[in-house]
């Protein structure tokens, strides 16, 4: 299994995370990602090459590694948790245009985009806070699903473009939950230590 | 004091950042279960201290791994309340560097001490003083509010719940209007004291407590004496109506 990818790609961190969560063992080819997403188009990272099969961006490569690998990691509420996923992965989601643009350009974010990204992690916070109330501590379920893994990516990283997860009450307890999951890797700009 | 949290919004091993009255605090719970509230500034560089790490009963700074903890004499052992949450006394423990990983068999410089402001726990929420004598609770949060039920229910149901918190781009007043003209579906304002909001409906209370955050930005946070998920979960998108309202009108 070969994964191209970058370093401080946010979209192939949900890959390298889901593999080492599964401890899976593959190759890494770096890629120079980042920049061509910035500019939209070329090709847009991360690329899993399995065998006979191969995935382009993370929502393809999280479905592919869970239903060959690892079929409990597929979200068990497939209404909520499809919703999300596309939402999480979307390379419009505000989080994740405020996080490239606040470390990829010399402008960074245009004015409204960080207070969109804060809003859309308010969205994920009032899901868990409601879902909470009946015994779910995951986005699609009972058990951590690759719509977590792909959640992860985006709330972790909101110190990147300066938004603090102190208003999210909900959003850090599950923050906590998610990294004392075993095969948990951190990314640059997620702490090692919490 | 100001109320900052729910209390399980802050568990054991946890910290977050906050503000109280427009300083930067940190809330930590230690493994021991007791909350802490400190300065957010690390008295080495000047680090937050909020984007540090829980161990045991220690915060340790993100940058370079100095850890605070209660000062040994500051009886951090004993404790008056009924386990991690529970109501505690509004008190200050002052707190130190206890151990500087780059020196390891160094005693700490004595001037490496953390600003320690009092906490306690009442009405299921963590209270912060605004400054280090103020240990003051709305009468209503006090610990005869326990003895007497939840904010003055007193009708035997001294138990609140959890709904959750919300943060609002929005002052202090604002919010308090908003909460006051948007009532719980079915209540009624029965109470105000301080930060305290007590609205009464057939068979429940509901409280808001509100913080004022010193920056333009207001949090309420919302308890109630239902303990059925189904009527906390109405309250909860009822407390997120009034934010996103608050948050409509503000946006210039």
């Amino acid at each position: 299994m070969i994964l191209h990818d970058n370093d401080l790609d946010a979209d192939a961190y949900p890959v390298r995370l889901l593999l080492s969560l599964l401890s899976l063992d593959y190759q890494r080819v770096t890629i120079d990602s980042s920049p061509w997403a910035l500019r939209g188009h070329g090709p847009r990272g991360p690329v899993l090459t399995d065998g006979d099969a191969s995935a382009v961006g993370a929502a393809a490569a999280l479905r592919h590694l869970s239903a060959r690998y690892a079929p409990q990691w597929l979200p068990a509420l497939p209404g909520p948790g499809d919703s999300w996923l596309s939402s999480l992965t979307d390379p419009r989601f505000a989080p994740r245009q405020a996080r490239l643009l606040a470390l990829f350009t010399t402008e960074g974010p245009p004015p409204g985009l960080v207070e969109e990204a804060a809003l859309r992690l308010q969205d994920m916070d009032d899901y868990l806070t409601i879902a909470e109330f009946d015994g779910q501590l995951w986005f699609a379920g009972e058990r951590p699903t690759i719509v977590d893994v792909a959640a992860f990516a985006v709330a972790g990283l909101s110190n990147d473009y300066g938004v603090e997860l102190d208003a999210y009450p909900a959003l850090r307890r599950w923050i906590r939950r998610f990294r004392a999951i075993g095969g948990f890797i951190p990314m640059p700009g997620v702490p090692q230590f919490y | 004091m100001m109320p900052v949290s729910l209390s399980g919004g802050v568990e054991p091993g946890a910290r977050t950042g906050t503000s109280v009255g427009g300083q930067p605090v940190v809330v930590w719970r230690g493994a021991d279960g007791l909350a802490r509230a400190w300065a957010d500034l690390c008295p080495h560089r000047g680090m937050r201290l909020s984007f540090g790490f829980v161990r045991e009963s220690q915060l340790t700074c993100i940058y370079h791994g100095w850890s605070f903890g209660d000062e040994p004499d500051s009886g951090s052992g004993s404790r008056s309340g009924s386990g991690p949450g529970g109501a505690t006394e509004p008190r200050v423990r002052a707190a130190r560097c206890l151990s500087v990983p780059a020196h390891p068999g160094m005693t700490p410089p004595g001037k490496a001490v953390v600003a320690a402001l009092p906490v306690a726990e009442a009405l299921g929420m963590i209270w912060v003083g605004t400054g280090p004598g103020d240990t003051r609770l709305p009468h209503d949060a006090g610990p005869e509010a326990g003895a007497q039920g939840a904010a003055g229910a007193g009708d035997g149901d001294d138990a609140v719940h959890a709904v959750r918190s919300v943060t609002v781009p929005a002052p202090s007043p604002a919010l308090r209007a908003a909460l006051e003209t948007t009532l719980p579906p079915g209540t009624e304002i029965v109470a105000r004291a301080g930060e305290l909001i007590t609205f009464k409906g057939p068979d429940l209370r509901v409280i808001a407590a509100i913080q004022d955050r010193g920056d333009g930005t207001a949090a309420a946070h919302i308890v109630t004496t239902n303990p059925d998920a189904l009527g906390r979960k109405s309250l909860c998108l009822w407390a997120a109506l009034v934010r996103d309202h608050l948050a409509a009108v503000a946006v210039p």
